[in-house]
């Protein structure tokens, strides 16, 4: 970071040193788009001062090359990382500098696909973070398994005898977190044996991946409405929706494969979100189809449909 | 192993001019015993003084004006008893041993303290000016409304079922949980940033959420 500084300050010196500048006048100086140099130097002071200040010194050029922009911030953020040692809890602070916005901004750009593919480099390459993914995580755990419950309790009205399956969430637990934390480190490390190079660091992909499960929240609370076509359109509607920002995100970083390679790898990411997506579906909310024949109660109005030919 | 600390007695307003000096000398943090000389006066009164300043704490929840009682003189009892509480009171009907959905007594424990724990490093990670037993003391404390709503929810549950009754048992949750989540975001939201607040409410909100749902779901 200092060094960062230092080389700023020394370009800007340099810089002033070869114009006609006499004591006391002001010029405006011309400075090369993309020149990674050109940094506004921020201090690495205090944490969440305010707004955008926070993030620390990363070069917002807007027009420069994907190329250059991709190394200088990796450079940085590399650079950041290794001044502070694993094990100390400021390094893990670095990854909860955020704010609020940016939480809701980032949320937001998760569920509209846009085919510019920009979403890594709008919201997050600045600041990559992992309050997003783990809180996200941890509310649709909750959620699909409280939302479970209640589509059971829903199909068993007037059955007081139902008890309610607390452990389902230590399964919707482990299924959530592996994916969105085990899934991107490991297409990380395919992308990084493959080629030396990925255009995203580590952390970044973490990011991406669960952001982009924020949109199954309020399709998991949804799913409690005990019709199936609406939850069926939910699911589709969902996966097909943050499944595509994935895919979108992902693409830039595939630059190095080859067509089919690249394609391949973005219907397998595509294909485990849905697949995500349609196994909470089938676990919690599958047993319907049981319920239905099982219970005694009359209250639900689908049971209505499949009890009458039985009786008859 | 640790136990809870057992509280100061440094809120009794009649202790001498020493006890005054160290209690604005030890602020925030831990405090050596070695200060306070309870050796001479009967046990029953040492006890009553650490039972008095637990009983201050609880009303404290309810009653929000006062916050220095559960951010600087911290303890971990209340939270303890309540927790014990809980756990107990989710106990199931059955006799026999077949898992009958609910948490078991451990469990109760281990999502408390885990979830308590997970909340207060998260503040901290946010930059929060709060250590982790001050967080932990208050998230604790702050069940309180969530306990008595689940009291009043075993007492309800003993009247035969009716839709009428669940309605109330879910009007007694909803209730305890608003209340404990507004009394833990009143203790805790000046601690840290401005512009950092709703992201360190949020998990508390979730923890509380999670708590009524356990307690609502308990028949």
């Amino acid at each position: 970071m200092n060094d960062e500084n230092e080389e700023a300050n020394a370009e800007l010196k340099t810089q002033k040193d070869q114009d006609d500048v006499s004591v006391g006048s002001l010029q405006f100086q011309e400075f090369g788009n993309g020149n990674p140099a050109t940094t506004i130097p921020l201090d690495a002071g205090e944490i969440g001062d305010a707004g955008l200040q926070t993030n620390r010194g990363v070069p917002i050029s807007f027009d420069s090359a994907d190329e250059q922009e991709d190394t200088a911030s990796n450079l940085l953020t590399n650079k950041r990382k290794k001044n502070m040692p694993m094990w100390t809890f400021d390094y893990y602070m670095q990854f909860f500098d955020i704010t609020t916005t940016q939480v809701l901004q980032r949320i937001t750009g998760s569920v509209i696909p846009s085919f510019q593919g920009n979403y890594l480099r709008k919201y997050i390459r600045s600041n990559p973070d992992f309050y997003g993914p783990f809180w996200i995580c941890a509310t649709l755990v909750f959620t699909t398994a409280i939302s479970g419950n209640l589509a059971d309790y829903i199909t068993h009205a007037g059955d007081h005898q139902w008890t309610y399956d607390f452990h389902k969430v230590t399964a919707a637990a482990g299924a959530i977190y592996v994916y969105a934390w085990l899934l991107p480190v490991l297409l990380w490390g395919l992308l990084w044996w493959r080629h030396d190079t990925v255009g995203a660091n580590i952390t970044e992909v973490v990011c991406i991946y669960g952001y982009s499960l924020s949109i199954y929240v309020p399709v998991s609370i949804l799913w409690a409405i005990p019709f199936e076509w609406l939850r069926w359109i939910l699911v589709i509607l969902a996966a097909v929706s943050s499944g595509l920002v994935l895919v979108f995100t992902i693409w830039p970083l595939l630059k190095h494969e080859n067509r089919q390679m690249a394609t391949l790898i973005s219907l397998i990411v595509l294909a485990l979100h849905a697949l995500l997506a349609i196994g909470f579906k089938v676990y919690f909310f599958g047993s319907v189809g049981k319920a239905v024949l099982n219970s005694t109660s009359i209250a639900s109005p689908s049971t209505w449909t499949t009890l009458t030919p039985m009786t008859l | 192993m640790a136990s809870p600390r057992p509280v100061s007695p440094r809120f009794d307003h009649s202790d001498s001019d020493e006890d005054e000096e160290s209690q604005r000398v030890h602020g925030d943090h831990q405090v050596d015993e070695s200060h306070f000389d309870t050796i001479d006066e009967p046990v029953s009164q040492t006890l009553l003084r650490d039972l008095k300043s637990i009983g201050q704490k609880f009303l404290h929840v309810f009653y929000v004006k006062q916050k220095i009682s559960l951010l600087r003189n911290w303890d971990l009892w209340g939270p303890l008893i309540l927790c014990g509480a809980m756990a107990l009171l989710l106990q199931g009907n059955k006799a026999d041993n077949v898992n009958d959905g609910g948490p078991q007594f451990a469990e109760v424990f281990v999502i408390f303290w885990c979830g308590a724990g997970i909340v207060t490093i998260n503040s901290q990670l946010l930059g929060g000016r709060i250590s982790l037993f001050q967080s932990l003391c208050v998230l604790g404390y702050c069940m309180f409304p969530l306990v008595l709503a689940l009291i009043g929810c075993r007492i309800v549950l003993m009247l035969p079922h009716t839709s009428g009754l669940f309605v109330l048992r879910f009007c007694l949750v909803i209730l305890g949980f608003c209340w404990s989540t507004f009394a833990s975001t009143a203790f805790l939201a000046d601690t840290q940033l401005s512009d950092r607040k709703a992201l360190a409410i949020y998990p508390i909100f979730l923890f509380y959420f999670v708590m009524a749902w356990l307690v609502i779901s308990h028949t």
